[in-house]
């Protein structure tokens, strides 16, 4: 939870179209596989005062020992402020042997306090990143970033009793947020790009008459981490974030048929850079039609 | 009865060499028939190794500990688990007889299997830098570059620039291609090229001239006076011309129309272009006549009639110049905006034949183009215009490019296999329990 990568079926392709525009429609089936090389796992030491965090980076056949690891905190700032605004914490660590990394921050206080932690590590040209979020548990509303237009480089932003199958819940519901879009640096730190539009900042409304309950923002032309801080009339905040730009949150792909179960899949491995992070493109391979031997 | 007995057996043999054959025929596995390609594995993986230049680094630095490690642990990381791999660095030089000389490696595994593909990638030491020594144009016979940098002057058309910041970027863009360039720093020093005086002892003839001032041209105080006075200063073009032929220059106007007004911020303080600004003086399309009949070496006459239709064009760069733009690396956009594109038949009516056409021609009219001049009954160039008629504001690539493109001057690239300085990666990888 608290980070979306959302497109419309209009702007995406199936597999059966791929599969026709490839010419193996009926004959062969494929599933082609992106992940990032370096996989981050986040595990909470403690909670606040301070918050602990252990960072295990693996990669797919080792730990990621004594590399070097730069990290972000994205802190909400809670205050009086209805669009609430965040700081952001850089620092950097080195992972152990083990790929183990403990990071500490004091300016975690209490439990409700929203949050989240970018990682970043490079060692030797291998590059990863991972991100952890934590949001109130007992705040269930939610600002949700769905993909309006490639092309046109547009998000929504929609609240979240109005995202998904009916029915949604009853009732009024308000949220303030504050969109932001950020871009990082040659040494992992982020650069703010403005977003100099009017629906920056804004409020989201569910259950109120004909009004939307939706916004569209427009990004600007670089791959980033779109953040949006928002808050609910109870005073709860919380954070999420979009990556535009697979690499921009090491965000996995998987697209095209399930191999279970299918007989002589055959499956070849590319190392590839998405985004300056490292992936392994991974394509599976099988025959439709079954085989037989011909002399 | 002994037939029945017979057909029995045979079904019997001939079922048990069925069941004999299907017991000991195993059929291969998926990835005997279709192996992964351990090749493209490992040659992208020393691709994306080598995305910042670490992988070059490391190979430079096999004494180094902390790299080596680094590079292990990088190398186990990215491969699959079931992937053994062996990197060796291999120098690369013809010492000893001997062109590929063992450095160092490391492996994850005492021996690979059988079944191991190998890749291989050169890097290069990044204490090398590979310099590109350009040709000087005109070397031994002139090679002198004017640009136009008087701060006795204000241009027109250049809006959002100055002549100074136009001229630096000129200076950056084009003194490697010249034995000489000079900036000229005021209208007098203007006046002293003009007079045949050079200001560096540089040589003066075949130079190549560079108005940074747009649609306005310097004119030096001891000009400011008749006669090149007349028809708001149409002669002062026309004397322009005269030293252009003299001297065997190219005059290039980077923007606009040419010759159309003329500034000196102390003898026109009190005047203005018609457009606010001040130390100028319009001349108009009398200015641009003028300079055609100076360069033609006539009579000078009055004439104001203009030598564009000032239509509006989108025009866009010829074959020549696109391909010249990856030569010498200079990029500006390859369509562009043109209002003042001069007439050819024009310009052919005082002897001017195109040297160069920098953007396809529209018609009758060329947006870009380099006009030499050649005297009746002569095969000698005596003087020559660059006139790019673009719209504002310049972009003065084109007008670097432009000058490139008609002199070509040859890039004479530094030696890469210079001994020392690239060394040879091979990693092999191999599939545990395979073979």
């Amino acid at each position: 939870m608290g980070s979306y990568l959302l497109s419309p079926l209009a702007e995406s392709l199936s597999y059966s179209t791929v599969s026709k525009l490839l010419g193996i429609n009926g004959t062969y089936g494929f599933q082609l596989t992106l992940s990032p090389t370096l996989t981050f796992d986040f595990q909470k030491i403690s909670d606040y005062s301070p918050l602990t965090i252990q960072v295990r980076v693996d990669g797919t056949g080792y730990p990621l020992a004594n590399a070097p690891l730069s990290y972000s905190l994205i802190v909400v700032n809670q205050g009086t402020n209805d669009y609430p605004s965040y700081t952001v914490v850089n620092n950097i660590s080195v992972t152990d042997e083990a790929g183990l990394a403990q990071l500490v921050f004091p300016q975690i206080s209490t439990e409700s306090q929203s949050y989240a932690l970018i990682t970043y590590s490079n060692l030797n040209g291998l590059k990863g990143m991972g991100y952890y979020i934590n949001n109130p548990a007992d705040f269930s509303k939610t600002v949700i970033p769905l993909t309006n237009s490639f092309q046109n480089r547009t998000i929504l932003l929609a609240h979240s009793d109005s995202v998904g199958q009916p029915s949604q819940p009853s009732g009024y519901s308000k949220l303030s947020y504050n969109a932001s879009f950020v871009i990082l640096t040659e040494n992992y730190t982020f650069r703010q790009v403005q977003l100099d539009q009017q629906n920056a900042v804004g409020e989201l409304i569910y259950g109120f008459g004909s009004e939307p309950d939706y916004v569209s923002i427009t990004v600007p032309n670089n791959n980033g981490i779109l953040i949006v801080t928002y808050k609910s009339t109870l005073g709860q905040c919380g954070v999420v974030l979009m990556p535009w730009g697979l690499g921009s949150l090491a965000i996995p792909l998987k697209f095209g048929g399930n191999p279970m179960g299918q007989e002589w899949v055959t499956t070849d491995i590319r190392q590839v850079t998405i985004d300056g992070i490292a992936y392994q493109a991974q394509l599976s391979l099988w025959n439709l039609q079954g085989y037989s031997r011909t002399d | 009865m002994i037939r029945t007995i017979e057909v029995l057996f045979v079904i019997i043999i001939i079922s048990g060499a069925i069941i004999a054959t299907s017991y000991f025929t195993v059929l291969p596995s998926p990835r005997e028939v279709s192996p992964m390609n351990l090749r493209r594995l490992s040659f992208t993986t020393l691709q994306m190794l080598d995305s910042d230049y670490d992988l070059s680094k490391a190979a430079f630095e096999t004494e180094n500990a902390t790299a080596w490690s680094g590079l292990q642990v990088a190398l186990s990381a990215s491969l699959p688990s079931n992937i053994v791999y062996n990197l060796t660095v291999y120098d690369v030089s013809d010492q000893d007889g001997q062109v590929y000389n063992y450095v160092s490696s490391i492996s994850n595994a005492a021996s690979l299997s059988t079944t191991s593909e190998v890749s291989t990638y050169t890097v290069a030491s990044s204490n090398v830098t590979f310099n590109v020594t350009p040709e000087k144009i005109s070397e031994g016979n002139g090679g002198t570059l004017y640009i136009l940098n008087c701060s006795d002057a204000n241009g027109w058309w250049i809006t959002g620039y100055t002549a100074q910041s136009l001229a630096q970027d000129l200076y950056n863009l084009l003194s490697p291609y010249f034995v000489n360039t000079i900036m000229v720093q005021n209208t007098s020093q203007l006046a002293r090229i003009l007079s045949g005086t050079s200001l560096q002892g540089e040589p003066l003839r075949d130079a190549v001239v560079i108005n940074t001032y747009g649609e306005a041209v310097p004119i030096p105080t001891t000009y400011c006076q008749a006669p090149y006075s007349q028809n708001s200063y149409a002669y002062y073009s026309y004397y322009l011309g005269q030293r252009v032929n003299l001297y065997n220059w190219t005059w290039s106007s980077i923007v606009g129309y040419p010759f159309y007004y003329v500034s000196n911020t102390a003898a026109f303080s009190g005047g203005q272009n018609n457009w606010g600004i001040y130390g100028m003086q319009m001349t108009g399309p009398g200015g641009s006549r003028a300079f055609l009949e100076g360069i033609n070496n006539q009579a000078y006459v009055s004439n104001t009639n203009a030598v564009t239709d000032s239509a509006n064009r989108q025009v866009i760069f010829t074959q020549t110049i696109a391909d010249l733009s990856n030569y010498y690396g200079i990029y500006p956009s390859t369509y562009q905006t043109s209002t003042r594109a001069l007439s050819n038949s024009t310009l052919m009516s005082y002897n001017l034949r195109v040297g160069l056409n920098v953007f396809n021609p529209s018609g009758d009219y060329l947006a870009g183009a380099i006009y030499n001049h050649y005297a009746t009954g002569s095969s000698n160039i005596t003087g020559s215009l660059l006139a790019l008629g673009l719209t504002r504001t310049p972009d003065v690539r084109v007008t670097g490019l432009s000058l490139l493109s008609y002199f070509q001057p040859r890039l004479y690239a530094s030696e890469y296999t210079a001994q020392g300085t690239s060394r040879l990666v091979i990693l092999q990888l191999g599939l545990v329990g395979s073979g």
